[in-house]
């Protein structure tokens, strides 16, 4: 069974799509299937805790892995303190290691 | 698998991309995960279309900004045609392989017919070997 990594670019804040995006992820999540999520570029805006998105904040209550791109926090001065529950900062690597692993890696 | 961690077998990667240099911020994100793939050992495959083809156009200049006072050197403006090669010497010093195609189609719209010595001319028909002799793909769309 494939694990799943979505790198997450696009924002709720701009693109409506993101809508689907999540309820896909959450849908793999719920069927058992292992799924982690890299937020990347404004992807890693609704991560600070500050930042009210309900469609985001479902990803947080499923076994769902979300790492934030550590580099895209500082570009838009958010500290690691400052992010939501479960979601943990890390390098772009994360993105080749699983494309390494076989996983099977979707850009949105 | 941890970073620098040799590989007993060397593997491939495949990445498409098509974002025109200069306009997004995923064009950074490409080549950081270029850039990542080969600390990790991995041989790169880079099909580029669209846009991108514009990436290693050979006569992208770097600019002052008057605007802040700043001569071009003093500016230091990034050109994807020198992060292009600056991968490849990379791949080579690490004796990894790193193969560019750019979509030829999409090379004689735009006239960008110069690129850099590490991009070569090819077709979607490249994109798909590529992949399918690749342990993985990953598609960069614009949306």
């Amino acid at each position: 069974m494939p694990n799943y990594l979505f790198v997450q670019s696009q924002d709720p804040y701009t693109d409506r799509v993101t809508d689907d995006q999540f309820s896909l992820m959450t849908q793999l999540a719920s069927e058992g299937k292992e799924v982690s999520i890299f937020l990347t570029q404004n992807g890693v805006i609704p991560a600070a805790f500050q930042a009210k998105c309900a469609a985001f904040d479902k990803l947080l209550d499923h076994t769902i892995k979300i790492y934030a791109d550590r580099f895209s926090l500082e570009q838009r001065q958010i500290a690691e303190s400052d992010l939501k529950r479960n979601i943990e900062s890390a390098e772009i690597h994360v993105v080749v290691q699983a494309m390494l692993a076989g996983d099977k890696v979707i850009w949105n | 698998m941890e970073l620098g961690e040799d590989m007993n077998e060397k593997t491939t990667l495949t990445f498409a991309f098509m974002d025109p240099p200069f306009e997004s911020e995923r064009t950074v994100t490409f080549f950081r995960l270029l850039d990542s793939a080969l600390d990790h050992g991995a041989n790169i495959h880079v099909f580029a279309y669209e846009g991108a083809v514009s990436l290693g156009f050979s006569k992208q200049q770097a600019h002052g900004n008057g605007m802040h006072n700043r001569d071009t050197h003093e500016e230091n403006h990034p050109l994807t045609k020198d992060w292009i090669s600056a991968l490849r010497s990379k791949a080579d010093s690490l004796q990894l392989d790193f193969n560019w195609v750019n979509c030829g189609l999409c090379v004689d719209e735009r006239g960008v017919l110069e690129s850099v010595h590490e991009c070569k001319r090819g077709s979607p028909a490249d994109f798909w070997q590529c992949a399918a002799a690749s342990l993985n793909t990953l598609v960069i769309g614009t949306r």
